[in-house]
């Protein structure tokens, strides 16, 4: 059988350390877990930006291929006047859609689909001796906010565009040289 | 007088270790932060870049002329800033309802991009030689990052019209 005895040099935590401990601990982890939600927060913003960044240059790298050997831009066109209000646009247009004539003559539209955060691409290939060819569409960006396709001259063969992806946004233009 | 208790100069050694983990680890990501966005202002300047050159193309040879540094803020709103006076014309937003330019965020790009201009004040340049009838163009685009003035150079060798 063991007897507690209570030894009066034993020594303990008094009421006073204790909470000065809590408080600096308390501090402590404020702290620390402060700066690990901050630096956590950035990790997300720098990782959006660097995808955002990725996915535009990836995209205007396809469209410049693609756009620069095109004969001209189909819509937007400059010379459409506004049934409804009978006025002529002046001397640019934008939209979210782009429908251009390609080298071969085929009919391409670039269409941006707000519900999905896509870039689509849609060739309408001209019939070959007679034979119908095969259209294609298919997805050339994902996670796209904002894409706007700028006709900025009378002649259809100047096309600005502009990308947002996340907090990335990039602004850049294709002369289209076999008009 | 034997009651043992933690003594300043181990309270400061404890803090100098802890800080010497943290610190980096904070550094770390502060940096990798700087370069991205060093990183995206070039390239976003090297489309400012082409944006000028290809609407080059199009110009009649006359109307491509010298602006010499420092040439033009891109936000700039008076008639001088020819290539980024204007940049969208979503006339048909209300109109049009098949257009697809009724989001928000497609109206709010115009604010956006303007206030990346301003933010970072870029500018552009330009300085055009004559080469018989080849125009020789070189577009600078500057901006300032952190406190420090960058610079982006593209040259084009234009026929103009």
């Amino acid at each position: 059988m063991h007897i507690l005895l209570l030894d009066k040099n034993r020594k303990a935590f008094t009421f006073v350390e204790v909470m000065i401990t809590t408080i600096i601990l308390g501090v402590i982890i404020t702290m620390v877990s402060r700066a690990f939600i901050h630096n956590t927060r950035y990790q997300q913003r720098i990782t959006l930006q660097s995808d955002g960044d990725n996915t535009i240059r990836t995209i205007l790298w396809n469209l410049h291929k693609e756009l620069k050997v095109s004969r001209n831009i189909i819509y937007p066109r400059l010379e459409f006047i506004n049934l409804q209000t009978e006025k002529k646009l002046d001397n640019m247009i934008s939209d979210t859609k782009l429908v251009v004539r390609n080298f071969d003559g085929d009919i391409v539209s670039y269409v941006y689909r707000t519900e999905t955060r896509e870039l689509v691409k849609h060739v309408s290939r001209l019939p070959v001796d007679g034979l119908n060819k095969k259209n294609e569409t298919k997805v050339i960006g994902k996670n796209i906010d904002v894409v706007v396709f700028t006709n900025r001259n009378e002649m259809n063969n100047l096309v600005g565009i502009y990308i947002e992806s996340g907090p990335a946004m990039m602004l850049d233009s294709v002369y289209l040289m076999n008009e | 007088m034997n009651k043992k208790a933690v003594t300043l100069t181990e309270t400061l050694i404890a803090i100098s270790i802890a800080l010497t983990i943290i610190l980096p680890i904070s550094m770390m990501f502060s940096n990798s932060s700087r370069t991205l966005e060093k990183t995206s202002n070039l390239s976003f300047a090297g489309g400012l870049a082409r944006y000028i050159i290809q609407g080059m193309m199009t110009m009649e040879k006359d109307e491509i002329v010298q602006i010499p540094p420092p040439g033009i803020s891109c936000c700039d709103e008076s008639d001088d800033n020819t290539y980024f006076k204007k940049l969208f014309n979503f006339y048909n937003v209300e109109s049009d309802l098949d257009s697809g330019v009724t989001t928000v965020g497609i109206k709010n790009c115009v604010t956006k991009l303007y206030n990346r201009f301003a933010r970072y004040n870029y500018r552009y340049s330009i300085s055009v030689a004559q080469i018989s009838g080849i125009k020789s163009v070189s577009v600078l685009i500057t901006w300032k990052e952190f406190g420090v003035d960058k610079v982006f150079e593209s040259h084009a060798y234009i026929v103009a019209r």
